[in-house]
């Protein structure tokens, strides 16, 4: 049975149990990838899978229920299910099914054919090679990968609305391990982009050989105070870490600091933070949300001060607001929420050498670990493993590694002395986040 | 739904041969329905409630060291054909003939005969025992500001069929209840956390798991945090509780022992079977045999029965975790430790119920030993690089230690060290062993693992913090 039919199914069903509004959210995708390990394909997969939540409303309350088995059994079953999930809801939140806007951004034009697998198996390998190429000190390359995938989401709900949405991804990444003098480091890097032409495997070999190479003979500094340099990518690791502080959910339900902070200065006055569904520099484009709403752009931060939340149906109608059109699934599955589409930093005009020409004396960090167990988002504290250089009189020096970097982020926010001008968007994970380099009054680091 | 009435074994040997049909020494599949629901409670009312069903198959092939992959949620029998022949083109182009006899094993079913009472989608039990843990926490303080409960289930059937002629079936139940409690004084926030998991139904609230004493801990966390003052930042001696205080072997050790990085010469203790690699007090081993335990499974994603699996053993190293694809990279034999989030993941080596034995020392003297460190009472999450080894966790509950006392609590504490160090400075091993719950992410997905321990010390590491 295919979804078409399904829906059918599905649809009768749920027409006969007396409820206000109800919605399929369909989702299908397919992706590839390939691995060269040793100079040969080591590693293909492919996968092709699709999937519909069900959601109804009833006296204001939703359920949901999801499934990837098409069959008139399971089409009853999603549909009792859902209803006995809203049964069970207290909540006094007004939950909504979209009835549609006039108005919807253009769509992509996707063009939905997948390059051959000898095109990626090619790719691969040059990748591998090419790494192994470019330095001596580069004794295996883990991983040299190249993925592609290609997505569709649709929305259909029963007061008539059909909304589609489709995507294609390109990705490539390499992981480089180097030794010299019985140091071992790794180096690590991933491109992404909407079309084949906007990954670049010299690209991706010099950032995963470059990052592996240069951290050889790191060692810890002194414990103590540091003025220091984010690159951009950790920036990036931290705005994305911290991003639900930024959801009028959170807010709602007490676990975000921002709660009623809107208009308040929250962040040092060069600060902006925008949210733009469509933007040129990342790979995410929406034309409509998780619940249908038309996507717009929107300056969360402007100059230091909170301008909104982001919202869905759900919290702005609570709010008194209009929705933000940030309703957001992570996958069919999930249950709606709210998290931006690309939230990044605006840039400054700095380049990266002026910006440690500007600090003078402190730290230039480029890589973070531990983000999910190390920072928490409801007190903003974060305490990190870090490594990076060192910047003595303007310039980077010896590298560092073995140091924990600690601060809190709602701190760290209005502690922005000066924002670059490298304005880069990290991996995509269903939203996207970016940033320029920043460097930051003072963190804590914990070291020899 | 049982996988056996959706595939016949006909269909089951027609996919098997066709993948295998180029010239690939191993074919597999994978069949799996899982039913899972989730539910949570916030503001002292159940705010959602879902349920989902996952069904689907993955088909891998291997030729030597390669593996080709594909899973697809499109079970008609053209459709597996399809993705037979794709895996099949992907691996090689030498046509073979194949005899094919599948007979069935069977194993030890830990839920055979217990059947699951709460069907997935009956919510009203499962509101019960979340309101209940809710009201334990918000009412353990007036600086409790919000506690959430989630309370997560999944009943799943899994085929696992090979060209070895295995064809084998496994039920797998999991119910894992989590409880976060936030302190604060208006303008600060800290957080409390607890999340006991069973590979058993509902019924572990009744015979295993207190889940108001559970609640009422993450609540305690969250009001002694608000009230601690910031972590310093040095290196000191540190004494790491017991129970989910094990995910220091787990992230500084473990994932450097699986066949993973072990296999692709990719980790620091490749070749290193026999030799001493940490302090003699330190024993550590992987058990998937436990009963009802968070990490235990009957028999592992390759239809391979699970056993105990001794890592460490007084300092020597005994053992890696190695799944099929492993033991062809590494020359020996698998250890039932190969395991997959899903369908959609091809199988790799992984851990079970991972943890430091008992050992000798009082916990008392433990403490008293330490002049000037830290005790960690709750440990928060990790993660490592396994190449250099170099590893990071959160303290999400610690105290100073000042002369062999425990003293005033601090917050926001992180540990950072190398693997191969810290396992050398465990110098003190108490006899207390708990085990605690999560979930490890690697290669092959998000996946139900134990950690565990008695209480440690270490003799040094480094401590990060803002403190002075």
């Amino acid at each position: 049975m295919n979804f078409d039919s399904f829906q059918k199914l599905v649809t009768a069903y749920a027409n006969t149990k007396n409820l206000t509004a109800f919605e399929l959210y369909y989702s299908r995708s397919i992706s590839q990838s390939f691995n060269s390990f040793g100079g040969e394909i080591e590693n293909v997969s492919h996968s092709s899978s699709e999937g519909v939540c069900f959601r109804c409303l009833k006296n204001g309350k939703m359920g949901y229920s999801s499934t990837e088995l098409y069959t008139e059994d399971e089409a009853k079953r999603l549909v009792d299910d859902a209803i006995s999930a809203l049964e069970i809801i207290e909540s006094d939140d007004e939950e909504f099914i979209f009835k549609g806007a006039e108005n919807y951004a253009e769509p992509l034009k996707i063009d939905k054919t997948m390059k051959k697998p000898s095109e990626h198996i090619k790719d691969a390998l040059e990748i591998e090679k090419i790494c192994k190429e470019k330095d001596s000190r580069i004794y295996a390359v883990p991983y040299a990968m190249t993925t592609e995938g290609v997505g569709e989401t649709r929305i259909i709900n029963s007061y008539g609305l059909d909304l589609s949405d489709e995507g294609h991804m390109f990705g490539m990444m390499a992981q480089t391990t180097a030794v010299e003098n019985e140091d071992v480091k790794s180096g690590f890097s991933v491109s992404f982009g909407r079309n084949y032409n906007d990954v670049s495997i010299d690209k991706v070999c010099e950032e995963a050989v470059k990052t592996a190479v240069d951290s050889l003979g790191a060692s810890a500094v002194p414990s103590g105070k540091y003025k220091t340099v984010l690159s951009n990518l950790c920036m990036c690791d931290l705005i994305s870490t911290f991003s639900s502080i930024f959801s009028a959910a959170a807010a709602q339900k007490g676990l975000s600091l921002l709660k009623d902070k809107e208009g308040e200065k929250i962040a040092s006055d060069i600060v902006t933070l925008i949210d733009d569904p469509r933007c040129e520099k990342s790979c995410t484009y929406a034309t409509f949300d998780a619940e249908g709403v038309p996507t717009k752009l929107k300056n969360v931060i402007e100059n230091g001060v909170l301008k909104t939340l982001l919202h869905n149906l759900r919290t702005a109608n609570k709010a008194g607001v209009e929705s933000t059109g940030n309703a957001y699934k992570g996958s069919y599955v999930s249950k709606v929420s709210v998290a931006p589409f690309s939230l990044y930093i605006k840039e400054g005009e700095d380049d990266l050498e002026k910006i440690l020409d500007y600090t003078q004396n402190g730290l230039y960090i480029t890589d973070l670990s531990g983000l999910h167990a190390g920072a928490d988002s409801i007190s903003g504290d974060f305490s990190l493993a870090a490594s990076g250089f060192l910047i003595e009189n303007g310039k980077k020096t010896k590298a560092v590694n073995s140091i924990t970097l600690a601060g809190n982020f709602f701190a760290l926010l209005k502690d922005i002395e000066k924002i670059g001008s490298d304005l880069r968007f990290s991996m995509p994970s269903g939203g996207q986040f970016g940033s320029p380099c920043v460097v930051v009054k003072n963190l804590t680091v914990a070291g020899e | 739904m049982l996988t056996c009435d959706l595939l016949s074994r006909d269909i089951i040997s027609a996919v098997l041969k066709k993948a295998m049909s180029t010239g690939a020494d191993f074919s597999e599949i994978f069949v799996e329905s899982t039913l899972k629901t989730n539910l949570n409670v916030i503001n002292a009312k159940v705010d959602a409630a879902l349920s989902a069903r996952n069904f689907g198959v993955g088909i891998r092939v291997l030729k030597g060291t390669k593996c080709v992959f594909a899973s697809t949620n499109d079970v008609s029998f053209s459709s597996l054909l399809d993705v037979a022949s794709r895996v099949a083109d992907a691996i090689g182009d030498l046509k073979t003939d194949i005899t094919l006899n599948l007979t069935e094993k069977k194993h030890k079913l830990s839920h055979a005969g217990t059947a699951y009472e709460v069907t997935p989608a009956d919510f009203k039990l499962k509101s019960e025992l979340a309101l209940s843990a809710y009201h334990t926490a918000k009412n353990y303080s007036p600086e409790i500001s919000q506690v959430s409960v989630s309370a997560i289930d999944w009943d799943s059937d899994i085929l696992i069929a090979n060209s070895n002629g295995i064809l084998t079936f496994d039920k797998r139940i999991y119910t894992r209840m989590a409880v976060n409690a936030i302190a604060s004084d208006g303008s600060q926030n800290q957080t409390g956390h607890a999340s006991p998991g069973r590979r058993m139904g509902y019924e572990m609230f009744e015979k295993e798991v207190d889940i108001n004493k559970y609640a009422q801990n993450a609540a305690k966390t969250a009001v002694t945090m608000l009230h601690a003052k910031e972590c310093p930042s040095r290196k000191m001696t540190v004494a790491i509780e017991n129970g989910f205080g094990g995910v220091i072997f787990h992230e500084a050790c473990g994932h450097s022992l699986e066949a993973t990085s072990v296999g692709r010469q990719n980790s620091e203790f490749c070749g290193k079977l026999g030799e001493v690699i940490a302090n003699p007090k330190v024993t550590a081993i992987d058990d998937a045999t436990l009963e009802n335990a968070w990490g235990s499974i009957d028999i592992d994603d390759e239809g391979n029965e699970t056993q105990r699996n001794v890592l460490i053993e007084n300092g020597v190293l005994k053992g890696y975790m190695i799944d099929e694809l492993g033991s062809r990279r590494m020359g020996m034999a698998p250890t039932g430790s190969s395991r997959r989030q899903s369908y959609e993941f091809a199988p790799t080596s992984r851990m079970t119920n991972t943890f430091i034995a008992a050992g000798n020392d009082e916990d008392s003297d433990i403490i008293s030993s330490i002049e000037d460190g830290l005790y960690a009472k709750q440990m928060g999450g990790g993660s490592v690089n396994p190449v250099t080894g170099e590893f990071n966790f959160s303290v999400a509950e610690g105290y100073l230690v000042k002369n062999g006392k425990i003293t005033d609590p601090v917050r926001g504490a992180s540990l950072v060290g190398k693997g191969s160090e810290i396992l050398t400075k465990i110098d003190m091993v108490g006899k207390n062993l708990a085990l605690g719950q999560g979930m490890c992410g690697s290669i092959s997905g998000s996946i139900p693992t134990n950690v565990g321990q008695p209480l440690i010390r270490v003799s040094e590491i480094t401590v990060g913090g803002r403190g002075e």
